[in-house]
């Protein structure tokens, strides 16, 4: 029930990544007297994969306290560099979206626009080539960026690559060691206010009762406070966004790890190809209205690299949004909150960011409906945004070998996706709303990766220099960037030196962030 | 294989269409667009007076396309400013400062005006512009260049400028002029259109003809022939902002000028003045025939200029693209014109159509446009709307419903001290936190991971922060000797 006064108490629904990252930011509160609950059961199995993130998961860590190094060792984690799409834009073909900047604007002018320009003389390399990150990752190669901002090596941007399961229990530590309290234990029961609707008390299967303020459900697709008890809502996306199953399927490392996630188009969907220090997680992201379970497992098997060290694992989703991800006094964290496909390794991402919107909208026990109207209009814009450049990479296809492509070619696109295409075909610009969470340098990654190339270059860049001189300063750049590359050590012998994972292998870890249903 | 460049006419000879021209002709190739001026229609008299205030967003404006500050200086053009000043906004008598750059700073993640909110809450006053540097020196008449160490709280300050409207667009323009970019301009008699509803030409009083591919109306005036041959409507803010006339003045002295313009609240209206080198702007603005007294004890005798405050509802129509005054008018008791007026032209440099200018392109431009403008006029609606000014000409604005972004702000503002920043706003999260605190608003309850912060440890690092913002600026030389200095620089 809604009353005066600051939060008192706080109950985390569901342990799995979510959870015990919610649980781990919030150990802060601890301190101001609020006590932090998570109610979590061995029981209820996770499954997962090895999740790949970017860059922004630095500054989260960066903000519970953690050490990289030591959380690579306890997460049997390694660096990402960026992503690699094969055959998406056509059989054979392959792009990386990097992270970090490509290129260097000249006089106030993207960089893309003098790549276009000078591309159809076919003299310039590829525009991953002006990406110190997408060259180290094509020749296996990782360090941590330089502070120094005059030397190359200070563009390089990473994430990580690291098993959730793993994530999840350091992350469980660190809370626990904060003050958090777990609950070991199912919930069976809820109880709420009968004036507001406000969760207050939750039952557990022993008899136990939690009582809390504010409830955060991490409790899965489900969605078990959000959905099951509130009957919130779910705006389906699925008629842009087809692929509702995956088939999982942990396989033995068969090399050293490489910098870098890859996404591999399918006739019915895609794969993905995560690689941890001592495996290798890969899947298969697919419709199950273009292609059968049995025959996508029978495809992941016969593309997997590595000896497989479990059965496949199936899970299924639906793309879209929980219409309120905050209602009432319930604020829904990872896959309670929405779903979208791993495409571009948002899914802790959005967790986090999540975590730093409540943090910044912390109601007292009055609950102003406007807090929760904000983070609502925030959390919608951010999903949205992602959701437009994941759609992207289906639409803009040339493949003619499934009907799942051709219908992916032909199918409607948001309207604010479809202006953004339009611009840039025009003449390779782009707007950005204001905190947009994938940069200029991500869009034109894929846009010019799926093969839309704008039929002008920007006037602008007309303006600048001339043409010889241009050519030669984006030749230097290319050189620089490639030098820097070859100097870094390899991806191996880095975390060999610095972060060498203590996990043991060989069976089927936990994986918690695509929980079961 | 080019396409034959676009010609770009723009009309106007105000400062307007003096930083269009420069824009333009700097960013954009000779072959992709043939630029020229004419310098006819409309008013090169603000009606908010002759020295415009400048956000610091114009200082990059000039450095960007090499207009060097210390000429400026030189030829009378430019002082400092590190802010405004606002008086009796808010409770009688009292007087706030909306510096520019940083103010405090964050504390362990959590917001400064959250932390002040804390140690308010915990019974010690805090005001948030005594954790300004660029307010502490304002106050103090003294101005610095920001430093690049980040060690010293110089580091935090930054500078916009009073600006010579009219010597300042002179100046501008005599350069287009040296590049052959100037046309004899007679008065305009009337705007050509083809039978799409295009702009084909403008025909000049002399009988001459103007032809163009993309026009820009800097006429500066509302009524401008050229916004009404586009068609687009005027959309009114005179519901939140009545003030319909102004009296402009100027005033010589000799004193220092101050780093900051000074917004004072009447009793039926605004006044402000800016300081210039040498001399002061005044204006003062009313509603309808409410001329106050205080318009006719001006030094000078005053112009009076007669608006309505207001947008287009859009500012590029077919081939038309207005900027500046004649798109909208806002008075300046906060210093967005010229911000927006830079912000408009590089939307159109970044926009510019090779040939035909698609649809993709104006939408683009005019939702920008839009939300701009409404963000900026809210800014400047919230200081009419908040506050405990007394008198019969203020009560209206307390029934008043504000506009529903600036509603759903202060409503989370409120709340928990949040400020939401939405498409279109110009300035930062600390300005507007600046402005709700200035005016009265409290949040209800501050950031609660400001509570983990113990508050010892605020008052320390607070009392450390505003001494090494004393001790950094008690050297400062005086805004006028600072002056002086640039303009000695080139003499010797």
């Amino acid at each position: 029930m809604r009353t005066e006064g600051p939060l008192r108490s706080i109950v985390v629904v569901g342990g799995g990544t979510a959870g015990w990252m919610a649980a781990a930011a919030l150990a802060r509160l601890t301190r101001t007297g609020v006590t932090v609950t998570v109610i979590e059961s061995d029981e209820i199995g996770t499954v997962g994969v090895g999740e790949a993130t970017i860059p922004p998961i630095r500054s989260f860590n960066a903000m519970i306290g953690v050490d990289e190094n030591e959380f690579i060792r306890r997460t049997g984690g390694s660096f990402k560099l960026g992503i690699e799409f094969v055959d998406w834009l056509r059989p054979g073909s392959r792009y990386m979206h990097p992270f970090g900047p490509t290129g260097a604007d000249i006089e106030g002018v993207s960089f893309h626009q003098f790549w276009l320009r000078h591309a159809t003389g076919a003299r310039l390399p590829e525009l991953g080539s002006f990406n110190l990150s997408a060259v180290a990752a094509r020749l296996g190669k990782f360090q941590r960026p330089v502070p120094d901002p005059r030397s190359v090596l200070s563009t390089l941007d990473y994430a990580f690559h690291f098993d959730a399961g793993l994530y999840a229990a350091y992350l469980r530590e660190l809370a626990e060691a904060a003050g958090i309290r777990r609950q070991e234990g199912k919930v069976v029961a809820c109880q709420r206010c009968s004036e507001d609707g406000f969760v207050q008390t939750l039952t557990m299967d022993d008899g136990r009762q939690i009582a809390g303020d504010l409830f955060i459900d991490c409790s899965g697709f489900r969605g078990l406070l959000i959905e099951q008890e509130l009957a919130t809502g779910y705006e389906d996306w699925s008629h842009w966004l087809p692929c509702d199953r995956a088939v999982v399927l942990p396989c033995a490392a068969n090399g050293p790890p490489l910098p870098y996630t890859r996404a591999t188009a399918l006739s019915a969907g895609w794969q993905w190809r995560i690689p941890l220090q001592h495996r290798t997680g890969t899947g298969y992201v697919y419709s199950s209205a273009h292609i059968s379970d049995d025959e996508a497992a029978q495809t992941l098997l016969g593309v997997a690299e590595g000896q497989p060290l479990a059965e496949p694992r199936f899970l299924r989703f639906t793309a879209g949004r929980r219409q309120k991800v905050w209602n009432g006094n319930v604020v829904a964290l990872g896959l309670a909150s929405g779903f979208l496909e791993p495409l571009e390794s948002t899914s802790i991402h959005l967790v986090q960011a999540g975590i730093s919107r409540l943090l910044a909208m912390l109601p007292d026990r009055r609950f102003d409906p406007i807090l929760a109207d904000e983070y609502n209009r925030l959390a919608a814009v951010q999903i949205e945004q992602i959701r437009d450049f994941i759609i992207l990479h289906y639409r803009a296809n040339e493949r003619n070998d499934s009907v799942f492509w051709r219908d992916a070619r032909q199918a409607e696109m948001p309207d604010s996706l479809a202006a953004k295409i339009a611009l840039f075909r025009e003449n390779g610009r782009l707007f950005r709303s204001g905190d947009e969470l994938f940069s200029e340098n991500s869009w034109i990654s894929v846009l010019i990766g799926q093969g839309i190339i704008p039929r002008r270059i920007d006037p602008l860049a007309d303006a600048v220099g001339e043409s010889g001189e241009i050519e030669q300063t984006m030749a230097r750049m290319a050189t620089f960037i490639s030098r820097a590359a070859n100097s870094m050590p390899t991806h191996q012998s880095f975390i060999d030196t610095n972060c060498r994972s203590t996990v043991k292998v060989a069976r089927a870890d936990p994986l918690p962030l695509l929980r079961s249903a | 294989m080019n396409a034959p460049a676009v010609r770009v006419v723009i009309v106007g000879r105000g400062i307007a269409a003096a930083m269009a021209a420069t824009h333009l002709v700097r960013s954009l190739p000779a072959h992709a667009a043939s630029i020229s001026v004419v310098a006819t229609a409309g008013a090169t008299t603000n009606p908010f007076g002759d020295i415009e205030a400048s956000l610091p967003g114009f200082t990059r404006w000039n450095a960007r396309f090499g207009i060097d500050e210390n000429e400026l200086v030189r030829q009378g053009c430019l002082s400092f400013s590190l802010g405004v000043a606002y008086s009796g906004w808010s409770t009688e008598g009292q007087t706030s400062f909306q510096p520019f750059g940083e103010i405090g700073s964050t504390l362990e993640g959590v917001a400064f005006h959250q932390i002040a909110e804390r140690l308010r809450q915990a019974g010690l006053p805090v005001r948030l512009s005594d954790y300004s540097v660029a307010a502490m020196a304002a106050q103090a008449g003294r101005f610095a260049y920001p430093s690049a160490d980040p060690r010293t709280p110089l580091s935090h300050l930054d500078y916009g400028f009073h600006v010579d409207q009219a010597r300042y667009a002179r100046l501008l323009l005599d350069r287009a002029a040296s590049l052959g970019l100037m046309l004899p301009a007679p008065a305009l008699r009337d705007v050509l259109l083809t039978s799409d509803g295009a702009i084909a030409g403008l025909l000049l009083e002399d009988g001459t003809q103007v032809e163009g591919d993309l026009f820009i109306d800097a006429s500066e005036v509302t009524s401008s022939l050229i916004a009404k041959a586009c068609a687009a409507s005027w959309i009114s803010w005179s519901k939140w902002l009545p003030c319909n006339r102004t009296v402009t003045a100027n005033r010589t002295t000799d004193v220092s000028p101050a780093p900051y313009a000074h917004v004072v609240a009447e009793a039926s209206g605004w006044r402000r003045i800016v300081p210039a080198q040498n001399r002061l702007a005044e204006t003062i603005a009313f509603c309808g025939d409410d001329r106050p007294a205080l318009a006719d004890d001006l030094d000078a005798p005053g112009v009076e200029h007669h608006f309505e405050q207001g947008r287009l509802n859009a500012a590029w129509v077919g081939n038309c693209i207005v900027i500046g005054q004649a798109a909208m008018v806002l008075e300046p008791t906060a210093p967005f014109g010229l911000e927006l007026l830079h912000r408009s032209l590089d939307r159109l440099a970044a926009l510019f159509p090779e040939s035909t200018p698609t649809h993709a392109e104006r939408g683009e431009f005019n939702r920008h446009f839009a939300e701009e403008a409404d963000r900026a006029r809210d800014f400047v609606i919230a200081r009419y709307l908040l506050g405990g000014k007394q008198g019969p000409w203020w009560e209206r604005f307390k029934q008043l419903p504000s506009p529903p972004e600036l509603a759903y702000k202060l409503a989370l503002f409120r709340s928990r001290g949040r400020i939401s920043l939405l498409d279109g706003d110009l300035l930062e999260e600390a300005d507007w936190a600046g402005l709700f605190d200035a005016q009265g608003e409290r949040a209800r309850r501050y950031d609660a991971l400001a509570d983990t912060i113990p508050v010892a440890r605020l008052e320390l690092q607070l009392s450390r922060m505003r001494q090494a913002m004393i001790s950094a600026i008690a050297p400062l030389p005086l805004h006028g000797e600072f002056l002086a200095a640039i303009v000695r620089k080139q003499a010797a």
